[in-house]
């Protein structure tokens, strides 16, 4: 009967009308940045990191989350009814949820979206609060091999079930680890790739790097054939779905529920990853695969659901062992931070509050989006009416403002526009800007757990073979590598992502 | 799809790809090695990663160079030099600014020149956003949720 008890101490915590008020804010706030395509969760997260230094840390981290799951929510609105992802998230949901709309189904795709995510959410809550104490117990069990083998099984996982290149990839997730080293040396102190400036003594500021890499490069992307035309977008006819669509959404629905919180506790797996693997798997077990791109309702009910699943179990090994498996889970940390609070397997003993009352405010959190969202899916369509050119100069205005006020420091909005150019450019060599953001993240950990391995082994490398957790981890990721690189894998994986464009 | 607006690049991605990449790996590694102390596998300086990794790179940079186009390859098209420069001239407005000017002339400055990237942008619209924006940033960000950023900068509170 643990388990409600924690979950009444949560309740009781998001129960608190000032913050159920922040848990609204943050869903609201998420689901408007999520419809608008090139300002996302990272952006606004950091303008508002800031801001909630002077909260309580309940009331922060539920605000923060609310814009993480949010966005979910927002992205799949503009990728049903303009074939634009909002989110990369949804860029799948695209595929048939689109092809929806044009057959004058667009309210059912949207309503389908947001009760399978609901359902996806309400799942996962329950999975984080099952499964964090185990976690965390396990957790304490885990030596510094093992968390290095669980950062690479999550590096590859990362790449396996992306977009692009496999080799691209590998590359964007070395040169990632690579700029995680820039900073001070954690064993000596000394400086290294700082160029002889304290500015980088601390690494590469974080949120400058992520909002030139994806703000900055989406701007200059959106750039390039404009266009005066306002994206037509289909008209909502009517919301309810037929007992017959729902019976149809039933199977994707709780199947991407268990595969996104599965995949979403992986470090680098979240909400991505998820939609995708979802996706392939409705089209392969379909019995009318034919239909996919044209229109399947599983194509929507699937994915949507492993992304807001996957979204909520990523919360998992940042809570449970204080590792960030997403670029935004990176932030949370830095929020934990800020308030003075350490991020590890310690967290749930020692603030169970805050704790349990984000876990449970991702329920309510929930609700509330399926509850306001289908009424509210005007506004949105008339937020997606908005021209470009009125809109990435401030899209651009509310980066700058989040950037700096992190640390109040200009040289973090230089690193920004050198990481905007830079970014710009690997996209059009068609690199994905997501693991190098990741391999950025995890670097200065791999390292550490790394070094720290091989000064307890004395120098032997085989003390990542030697132990059972850390062997089979790495194993698990080789074997991911070998199949991601077979012919027949591959020449599918090229087949879902044809699709999409 | 105008010609002024966008440049096509003849040369093959994945070249440049791994021209830029391998550049950038011997960059890191030959500064890894030359200025840092390696170590021993056993007790590792702060150059052993770094340069173990820019190893990893440059193998990995140079086969991608050795992958073929793909047949129906698009030919690569970036943005005019006019669009990238204002884009990226918002960040470092922004940069100069702030401290000396403040946040809301900053971010009026930053948001009337970054809307001239745009084809559209006429004088009077570019104006009317930035303002709007400007006065939405201050009820927002100062007035309620009071950002420790002030309003006005070191040259004209004095």
């Amino acid at each position: 009967m643990d388990l409600i008890q924690h979950l009444s101490v949560g309740f009781e915590t998001v129960l608190q009308p000032s913050n159920i008020l922040f848990c609204f804010i943050g869903c609201f706030l998420g689901t408007a940045i999520g419809v608008l395509p090139g300002i996302g969760p990272m952006g606004t997260i950091a303008i508002l990191l800031p801001v909630t230094f002077g909260f309580p840390p309940e009331a922060s981290l539920i605000m923060l989350a609310g814009i993480y799951y949010g966005a979910q929510y927002g992205g799949s609105t503009t990728a049903i009814l303009i074939n634009l992802p909002g989110e990369a998230s949804s860029a799948v949901t695209a595929i048939d949820g689109h092809q929806m709309a044009l057959k004058g189904r667009a309210g059912v795709a949207l309503s389908v979206a947001a009760l399978g995510s609901f359902v996806a959410g309400t799942v996962a809550t329950l999975v984080i609060a099952l499964f964090a104490v185990p976690l965390t117990s396990m957790a304490l069990s885990f030596g510094p091999p093992d968390y290095f083998a669980l950062m690479v099984v999550g590096l590859v996982a990362s790449i396996a079930l992306a977009h692009g290149s496999i080799l691209k990839g590998l590359t964007m997730i070395v040169f990632g680890l690579l700029l995680g080293c820039v900073g001070t040396d954690i064993y000596t102190g000394s400086l290294r790739f700082t160029m002889g400036t304290l500015n980088l003594a601390d690494g590469i500021p974080i949120v400058g790097f992520g909002a030139g890499l994806y703000a900055i490069s989406e701007i200059l992307r959106g750039l390039e054939h404009e266009t005066d035309r306002v994206p037509d977008h289909a008209r909502i006819t009517t919301l309810m779905p037929t007992r017959k669509d729902l019976s149809e959404a039933t199977g994707p629905v709780l199947r991407g529920t268990v595969l996104g919180s599965v995949l979403g506790v992986l470090p680098g797996g979240g909400a991505m990853l998820s939609s995708f693997a979802s996706y392939t798997i409705e089209k392969k077990i379909s019995r009318k695969p034919e239909t996919f791109g044209h229109g399947a309702l599983p194509g929507v009910a699937g994915p949507e659901s492993a992304n807001n699943a996957g979204a909520q179990t990523s919360f998992i090994p940042m809570l449970t062992l204080g590792i960030p498996s997403n670029p935004i889970m990176a932030l949370m940390i830095g929020a934990l931070i800020l308030q003075g609070i350490a991020p590890g397997p310690n967290l749930v003993s020692e603030q169970p509050k805050l704790f349990w009352g984000v876990i449970a405010s991702m329920w309510v959190g929930n609700l509330m989006l399926v509850v306001l969202n289908l009424p509210l899916v005007g506004l949105w369509v008339r937020l997606l009416r908005v021209k470009n050119h009125f809109l990435f100069p401030a899209i651009l205005g509310f980066s700058v403002i989040g950037v700096y006020s992190i640390g109040n420091n200009p040289f973090d909005l230089g690193v920004m526009a050198f990481f905007g150019a830079f970014g710009y450019l690997l996209t059009k060599l068609k690199c994905e800007p997501a693991p190098l953001l990741l391999g950025f993240v995890l670097g200065p950990m791999l390292e550490e757990y790394m070094r720290r391995s091989m000064i307890l082994s004395g120098g032997d490398w085989m003390v990542f073979l030697e132990r059972p957790i850390s062997a089979s981890l790495l194993a698990l990721s080789a074997i991911v590598l070998v199949i991601v690189l077979l012919p027949g894998v591959r020449r599918s994986r090229n087949e879902v992502f044809v699709e999409e464009d | 799809m105008s010609p002024d607006l966008s440049r096509r690049i003849a040369i093959h991605r994945n070249h440049i790809f791994a021209l830029i990449f391998v550049a950038i790996s011997l960059g890191f590694g030959i500064h890894a090695w030359t200025s840092m102390n390696i170590g021993t596998p056993a007790d590792m300086g702060p150059g052993f990663f770094p340069l173990m990794l820019s190893l990893m790179l440059t193998m990995l940079s140079l086969g991608v160079g050795f992958v073929p186009p793909e047949p129906d390859e698009e030919p690569l098209t970036v943005v005019s030099l006019r669009v990238l420069v204002l884009v990226l001239s918002g960040p470092v407005i922004f940069a100069l600014s702030i401290r000396t000017l403040g946040l809301l002339p900053s971010v009026l400055i930053t948001v009337f020149t970054v809307s001239f990237a745009s084809r559209f942008a006429r004088l009077r619209n570019s104006a009317l956003l930035a303002g709007g924006f400007t006065a939405f940033c201050v009820v927002v960000f100062h007035s309620l949720l009071n950002l420790p950023i002030p309003l006005w900068g070191s040259w004209i509170t004095g």
